[in-house]
């Protein structure tokens, strides 16, 4: 794996909801970034030691998307850069991951940063991927004008009801079976079927313990983990996601992630520590 | 390399007096062409006990003023993974290997020490005894120099390999602990580990580390760090490594005039990958502007110190 360190020229940085979306030139890591993989930005100017962890959100040719969503000092300040400035960026990190085909993709608020590469290379590669992507209000359904250029089948669902459907957008999957259709067949002593498609989701934890509520144990799911890190490359061990086996132990989201399959994760301990 | 550059820390030929400290840089090498590791005169690996240990639960880092915390946990693949797995893929590495040992008990920091006496990649071991995130996990040792000087003495029995005693800052008497450590049979001295710190998430009400505790570390400690290399020197006069803070050339010349004869690089990895480089660049720089002979007669030439 090669890892870049690139001081990237901002582009261009656009308002986006209540995030901003930069687009920078960094020829080294647009050239190898891949689909689930991430990029570190030093945080401009002195304060601050660890760099912040960013989905690469699109890359090609020379150039990288970020959408930032400003929680916090950090992210206030390279929400800020302005185009002709310049950010410190390292990577391409994290596990590189072969498409999965027929996947249905779910997101929560900034989780699409995480999805929305994917969701582009499906689209080249002639596949008509279905985005299910869910909010807490409008203006934190990102990139929407971008999903619809690309054509993407999505479904867009919002807890204010401020744009698409109202509420949780896991509700809103269909062919996932509701807690009345799962009581009655218990009753009836039926078996659902499984979920017919691998799922791959990126949102906050509580998305997924309802996703994986939702779609049972078996299903096919894969999750974007995310944790406080330093390195990136699996050294210093910080974003631990603690895993079944061996029991008790811990990946590395930075790299054995972030893209995870969900049966591998102790979701007792995942929830603990959320 | 500048042969200004080269030093002796006990018995072990450095090619530069820069090191990686242990914990950032994992087994050696995890971050690819991210680190130089030519520029640095050994890398210092990841901690490692008797049997694997799974380490903390997240959230293991958070930032800090000037620095910050991390409760890890010393999570290890353990002593049989790491000479299987591990110490075989560092054959090409170009710069001197450091083990870090750790264990809860004498008998597991000797059995470690002595398995690793017969590894050729290892090239001196570095014990553990101040990890503050890990109950029983040697700090005891520290607090108890008796106890630390029998533990040094074990391991020295086991191994011909330099040996070196890692410090916790927050040991009583710290000059005190040194002295048995050196009494024990240590080459040399790395001062000093994390200092034990918290933070607090206000707007959960909670702790921010899964551990609660955690070690603070970064150019935050260097004052608190730069005191002790100071002590210790004139207590003792032991070959020491420098650990806190490091995060260019002024930070290393300050260590090295307080008397230690190299430093460890940490934290300011994360920020700047390639800290160690420049922080070789800029000793090499004021060496020749202030006409030493190398780096060398440089430890320890404090002014109006009283020492």
């Amino acid at each position: 794996m090669t890892y870049f360190r690139e001081n990237a020229r901002v582009l261009a940085n656009d308002a986006d909801g209540d995030g901003r979306l930069l687009r920078l030139r960094a020829p080294g890591i647009a050239a190898d970034a891949r689909p689930f993989q991430f990029v570190l930005a030093r945080v401009p100017g002195e304060g601050h030691i660890l760099r912040r962890p960013f989905s690469v959100f699109d890359a090609r040719d020379e150039e990288l998307e970020l959408l930032i969503r400003p929680v916090g000092n950090g992210t206030a300040r390279l929400g800020a850069l302005a185009p002709g400035e310049y950010c410190d960026l390292t990577g391409p990190f994290g596990r590189e991951v072969s498409p999965i085909k027929g996947a249905v993709f779910v997101a929560g608020g900034i989780g699409i940063a995480g999805l929305f590469f994917a969701l582009a290379e499906e689209v080249w590669a002639g596949r008509s991927p279905e985005l299910f992507f869910g909010a807490r209000t409008a203006r934190q359904l990102y990139a929407r004008s971008r999903i619809e250029e690309l054509g993407i089948d999505a479904t867009f669902a919002t807890e204010d009801g401020s744009y698409g459907l109202t509420g949780m957008v896991v509700e809103h999957i269909p062919d996932i079976p509701t807690a009345k259709e799962k009581l009655m067949s218990e009753a009836l002593n039926e078996r659902l079927l499984p979920y017919p498609h691998p799922v791959v989701a990126c949102g906050p934890p509580a998305m997924y313990v309802a996703l994986r509520r939702a779609l049972g144990a078996d299903a096919r799911l894969y999750v974007m983990m995310e944790e406080r890190m330093a390195c990136g490359v699996g050294a210093c061990r910080s974003c631990a996601v603690p895993v079944r086996e061996p029991e008790g132990s811990y990946v590395a989201a930075c790299s054995e992630g972030p893209l995870l399959d969900a049966s591998a994760i102790d979701w007792n301990r995942f929830e603990e520590s959320a | 390399m500048n042969e200004k550059m080269g030093i002796t820390v006990g018995r072990l030929e450095l090619g530069t007096p820069v090191l990686i400290a242990s914990g950032i840089a994992g087994y050696g090498d995890e971050w690819g062409e991210l680190v130089d590791l030519s520029a640095v005169g050994a890398v210092v690996l990841k901690g490692v006990s008797r049997e694997p240990w799974p380490g903390n639960p997240p959230p293991r880092v958070a930032e800090a003023p000037a620095g910050m915390i991390n409760a890890i946990g010393l999570e290890n693949v353990g002593l049989e993974r790491f000479i299987l797995e591990k110490l075989h893929a560092l054959v090409g590495l170009d710069c001197k290997v450091v083990a870090n040992v750790v264990g809860e008990k004498a008998a597991e920091y000797r059995d470690v020490c002595s398995a690793l006496d017969g590894e050729a990649r290892v090239d001196a071991l570095e014990l553990n005894v101040s990890c503050p995130n890990v109950e029983k996990s040697g700090m005891s040792f520290c607090a108890d120099p008796g106890g630390l000087r029998k533990l040094v003495r074990d391991c020295r029995g086991v191994t011909a390999k330099p040996l070196w005693v890692k410090l916790a800052p927050t040991a009583p008497d710290v000059a005190a602990a040194a002295e048995k450590a050196l009494a024990g049979g240590a080459d040399a001295l790395t001062v000093a580990n994390t200092i034990p710190a918290m933070a607090i998430d206000v707007e959960a009400r909670r702790p921010v580390l899964g551990n609660v505790y955690g070690g603070l570390s970064g150019p935050a400690v260097r004052p608190v760090i730069l005191r002790l290399v100071y002590d210790i020197y004139k207590a003792t006069g032991a070959d020491i490594v420098a650990s806190g803070g490091v995060d260019g050339p002024e930070a290393a010349v300050a260590y090295i005039l307080a008397g230690a004869r190299a430093v460890q690089v940490g934290t300011a990895l994360f920020d700047n990958p390639a800290v160690a480089g420049d922080v070789v660049a800029g000793l090499e720089e004021y060496v020749e502007r202030e006409m030493f002979d190398d780096v060398a007669s440089l430890v320890g030439k404090l002014r109006g110190s009283g020492a």
